[in-house]
């Protein structure tokens, strides 16, 4: 691991050498903005300025303990350095890489009662014991499972989640989903403990679901009622299925980060899978799209800068240093740091350590709090749909790689919606919660926009030429018929189920 | 990555421990087998068992030998080949090998070797299998300790690697299953669970480009119809376990011998032949044990007082061979004797004799119930659903890999006669858990040997008993698979066999 001097003169000559490196030896011409940089690997790995490994920032997606410093800097971080981060994601094509992760609600078969944080700690404990997983541990308590590049983790609620390997294709995606619910399922079914596939907790309410004992977790807690009336919801009651993708340079990563808040409603409606609360109709398909519209303005949303002409690594840093802070992790204790930013962090001026300054590490970790439609790290994630039953969480993967993984298929993304207004978008985010794929879009429906992304899908997987397009069934599906997932389970409700929420049956992974 | 170990702590029980990755190459089992035990030696290097078991296993190309041998063989060698396989309990695993048939999802038809070319050539593209290849024609796919192979009817095997837990070794197979039905879907291709081809007659099953097939079938055509049917149109779950000593695999041989019968009575799950009830609840048990008898059985010397390493190499030496392999090529030895090749008379290599690849060869065309190696396999069970694959190895996992169920049954077994046990093994295809031994039902004992099965797998302390539970509900039915499967026949199905495709499909 080559770690750079940090100095601003140095800095400059560095930079003026890795500009010549990387021009000279990346087959594609890396465009971009002058304080950017794309690191390329040919003949041997990039420079990294990063402390761990590559993808070491994956625990850190596992909401496993953040990355604690092992070593001191030896000079303050520079903005540069936060840029250089995340320029440091760019990899070739043959590299890029599928990583898929999910979250279920875990409940006792008996009382349909969400799990217990005792139930959890023992269900990670059987499984590490069965499958060969590693434990994560937060003091003397179990928050999480690694193996390999795969890791389990718990989100507030006791959500269980699986943030899965990178993978190349998207059968090995799936093969992981089955085997890591294969594994789930044997050995909570001798706990009387099943999973359930859906995006909204459909039943109980907030006091009914137990709180995991995580640092970060008591944090955030105490802050999010202070920015949003459904913070809480956000934490406890949801469950989602993202994909994480990667870029080639900085041009790239901009047309991917276009494309994918563009379509990020289309997603919401496609997977919509949230339509009960404590029992009843919400009113929405996607109750869980809806509660990211009042959690923390200051964190999520539709990002209109990255529409900008002047759209960068630089302007996602500057926007993520004005992000109010929630922590930072010290000597294996959280402190709150809330109300203050990482541009604070930068000068030293945060009240709950005075004088220190931040590491890259601390960087990471402010990252991974900051939750817009599609984030950025080393990588872009899509994070705009409801979990759902296995085929589903194969679907979504497929649905994104097919458009963003595919030149042509990008490019016609981008032409589709190089004219869409903010205003546009932000219609889209705020209607399609409730009106899903009937959402009147300009002279149509949502759904015709739909199926045109849903041909570009698969027309890129079919390019990619690994016969992955099967995958898309369970969407083609919903495009064909208008009627999202929510919609179905509405049906039932008030048909088969007599407006009893039976979804346990319906949804179960069991 | 350390590797986990099971060792026994202070309580008895059995406890997954993480050990650091010895660097020693093999293990060396000078210490485990008494004075006696050596290892026979290719230039000064130690054959390793696992990857010795991964190409018997696997049922792959024959082991063509590549070094000439300084000496020839002794029978020694071919007895302490036997012995190599003693290992102490803390390295005992468990291998699952399965069967299945593959069929078109609209015709019902079985799938001819074109379809199961492209099968396994898509199988290795997207989850990255190696190709088994004889010349031009793919046979099989490895990946690690792994193997999947086929059978002469196109049976789809899975030869599972050696694990230590049930829990890993269902885990397989789930994974494989999952990898298999992916990319059958898209062929139109579904796998079934039964012991026995259902719907089709011999004629209609496609054969598959292996040579030693060929020559399997051309010399075993000649024992009748029950043999061709056996290699053709059977699919059975079987497991592949240790012994510590020689001492041990004398009890396990004769505890898993004698209980073979009842295995293939709770598992039984071929009722059906050319479409219809064929009077048998496990045809595939019955077929098998017409097979030719030189070759198949359930080997009563086994029960003798004699009875060691060196009795089951004098068996295999005159059982007849079917083939050598040399060159890349199957040579046809048959009517010849594994003894007459250890003097050098086979006529179709004369003056040839045979190295210890040409043993493993050979032992892989014995058929007995319990076959011996350097673990025993299990061989008496039905092919049958995902909960039946998993409850077969924890059957004999409970049973012979606890000491004390394992004494149990051999006590309850001291006074049945090797009559007894042919009786058993002749009616139990027919009558099932219904048949009469020494004067107590079969589904008696039956209770009994799963309540040792069980406690056996609870001292294990791994959790591992769930996976009796489906044999619980078979003896506390009385039902088997098979018997289900008739009454759907006679009722929901109208006496149409098609609907067998989906009910059992994987």
């Amino acid at each position: 691991m080559v770690v750079f001097s940090r100095s601003a003169t140095t800095t400059t000559t560095t930079t003026t050498t890795y500009t010549r490196h990387n021009l000279i030896r990346q087959t594609k011409t890396c465009v971009g903005n002058n304080n950017s940089l794309c690191y390329s690997a040919t003949k041997k790995a990039p420079p990294q300025r990063i402390l761990g490994g590559a993808r070491g920032s994956r625990v850190i997606l596992a909401a496993s303990p953040p990355t604690e410093d092992a070593l001191v800097a030896t000079d303050p971080l520079t903005k540069q350095d936060l840029v250089d981060y995340l320029a440091s994601g760019c990899k070739p094509k043959d590299k890029w890489r599928i990583g898929t992760e999910h979250e279920k609600f875990g409940f006792e078969f008996g009382t349909l009662r969400p799990m217990k944080y005792d139930q959890i700690a023992e269900l990670l404990n059987g499984i590490a014991e069965r499958f060969d997983w590693d434990k994560v541990m937060e003091g003397d308590k179990i928050i999480g499972l690694k193996q390999g590049k795969q890791s389990i983790s718990l989100e507030p609620g006791g959500q269980f989640e699986l943030s899965g390997a990178p993978l190349e294709t998207l059968h090995q995606t799936c093969a992981e989903v089955n085997l890591h619910l294969y594994q789930v399922k044997a050995v909570a079914e001798e706990m009387g403990i099943g999973f359930l596939g859906i995006g909204f907790q459909p039943k109980w309410g907030i006091k009914d679901i137990p709180i995991m004992p995580k640092g970060r977790y008591d944090i955030m807690r105490n802050y999010m009622p202070k920015v949003g009336s459904l913070g809480l919801d956000m934490m406890f009651r949801t469950c989602t299925v993202q994909v994480n993708l990667d870029f080639s340079s900085e041009a790239d990563m901009i047309r991917k980060f276009r494309a994918g808040l563009a379509l990020q409603p289309i997603a919401t409606a496609l997977f919509a899978n949230s339509p009960f609360k404590e029992g009843k109709p919400n009113g929405f398909f996607s109750m869980r799209s809806h509660i990211w519209t009042d959690t923390d303005k200051d964190r999520t949303g539709m990002l209109p800068f990255v529409f900008d002409d002047s759209f960068g690594f630089q302007q996602y840093v500057d926007y993520a240093l004005d992000v109010p802070m929630y922590f930072v992790y010290r000597k294996h204790r959280y402190i709150d740091c809330t109300g203050k930013t990482f541009r604070d962090f930068l000068a030293g001026r945060l009240p709950c350590i005075p004088g220190e300054l931040p590491t890259l590490n601390d960087w990471e970790n402010h990252l991974t709090t900051i939750f817009p439609e599609v984030r950025l790290k080393r990588y872009l994630e899509m994070r705009g749909a409801d979990g759902g039953p296995w085929r589903r969480l194969c679907a979504l993967p497929a649905f994104w790689v097919g458009l963003l993984y595919d030149e042509v298929s990008l490019q016609s993304v981008l032409d589709m919606t190089a004219d869409w207004t903010p205003e546009e978008r932000q219609m889209l985010r705020n209607k399609v919660p409730v009106t899903g794929l009937k959402t009147p879009f300009r002279d149509g429906l949502l759904k015709h926009v739909a199926e045109d992304v849903l041909k570009l899908a698969k027309d890129g997987l079919e390019r990619r030429g690994f016969k992955e397009s099967g995958f898309l069934n369970e969407v083609a599906e919903v495009v064909r018929t208008g009627v999202t997932p929510a919609e179905r389970l509405l049906e039932l409700y008030h048909g088969k189920w007599e407006q009893s929420v039976l979804v346990v049956s319906h949804l179960s992974f069991i | 990555m350390g590797s986990l170990d099971l060792k026994w702590n202070s309580s008895g029980c059995m406890v997954l421990r993480k050990v650091e990755s010895t660097k020693t190459k093999g293990e060396d089992m000078s210490s485990l087998c008494g004075s006696s035990a050596y290892l026979y030696k290719r230039r000064g290097r130690r054959i390793r068992c696992r990857e010795q078991r991964v190409n018997i296993v696997a049922t792959g190309p024959a082991i063509d030998h590549a070094p000439v041998i300084a000496k020839p063989l002794t029978k020694d060698d071919l007895i302490d080949y036997f012995v190599s396989g003693c290992k102490p309990k803390h390295n005992w695993r468990i291998g699952t090998e399965h069967e299945k048939f593959g069929f078109e999802l609209k015709t019902l038809r079985p799938i001819n070797y074109k379809q199961i070319s492209a099968l396994l050539n898509r199988i290795a593209t997207r989850f990255d299998w190696e190709k088994i290849m004889e010349g031009d024609n793919i046979i099989g796919l490895k990946n690690g300790k792994q193997s999947i192979s086929l059978e002469p009817g196109g049976q789809f095997e899975l030869s599972g690697m050696p694990l230590k837990t049930l829990h890993q070794t269902c885990d397989e197979i789930n994974s494989h299953l999952y990898q298999a039905k992916t990319v059958a879907e898209e062929m139109g291709i579904g796998f079934l669970g039964l012991g026995f081809q259902p719907k089709w007659r011999l004629e209609d099953i496609p054969g598959v480009p292996k040579v030693r097939y060929n020559i399997m079938q051309n010399h075993l055509g000649k024992f009748g119809s029950p043999t061709i049917e056996s290699l053709f149109m059977t699919c059975s779950v079987q497991v592949n376990l240790d012994f510590s000593s020689e001492a041990d695999m004398i009890k396990k041989m004769r505890a898993s011998i004698a209980l073979q019968p009842l295995a293939a009575a709770l598992f039984a799950n071929s009722p059906f032949k050319e479409g219809v009830p064929n009077g048998y609840l496990t045809i595939r048990s019955h077929r098998v044990g017409q097979m030719d008898k030189s070759r198949a059985g359930i080997l009563p010397f086994v029960f003798y007082d004699t009875f060691g390493f060196e009795k089951y190499v004098d068996y295999a030496l005159d059982v007849p061979m079917l083939f050598v392999y040399r060159k890349n090529k199957y040579i046809d030895c048959r009517g010849m004797s594994f003894r007459d090749f250890m003097a050098g008379k086979l006529p179709v290599i004369p003056g040839q004799v045979p190295t210890l690849g040409d043993w493993e060869n050979h032992l892989t065309t014995i058929f007995p119930e319990v076959r011996l190696k350097r673990y025993m396999e299990m061989r008496g069970a039905d092919d049958g659903p995902l909960e039946m694959l998993c409850a077969l190895p924890a059957f004999w996992v409970g049973l012979l890999y606890d000491e004390v169920s394992l004494q149990n049954v051999l006590d309850m077994i001291a006074d049945w006669t090797p009559e007894d046990i042919q009786n058993l093994r002749n009616k139990v295809p027919i009558t099932g858990l219904t048949t009469p031994v020494q004067g107590r039902l079969l589904q008696h004992i039956a209770e009994d040997t799963l309540k040792w099965a069980k406690d056996g797998l609870d001292r294990r302390c791994l959790n591992e008993s769930v996976f009796l539970d489906p044999l619980k509900e078979v003896v506390g039915t009385g039902l088997t698979q098979a018997d289900k499967l008739l009454e759907m026949y006679n009722n929901k199905w109208g006496n149409n066999i098609d609907p067998v495709f989906r009910e059992r499909c994987y």
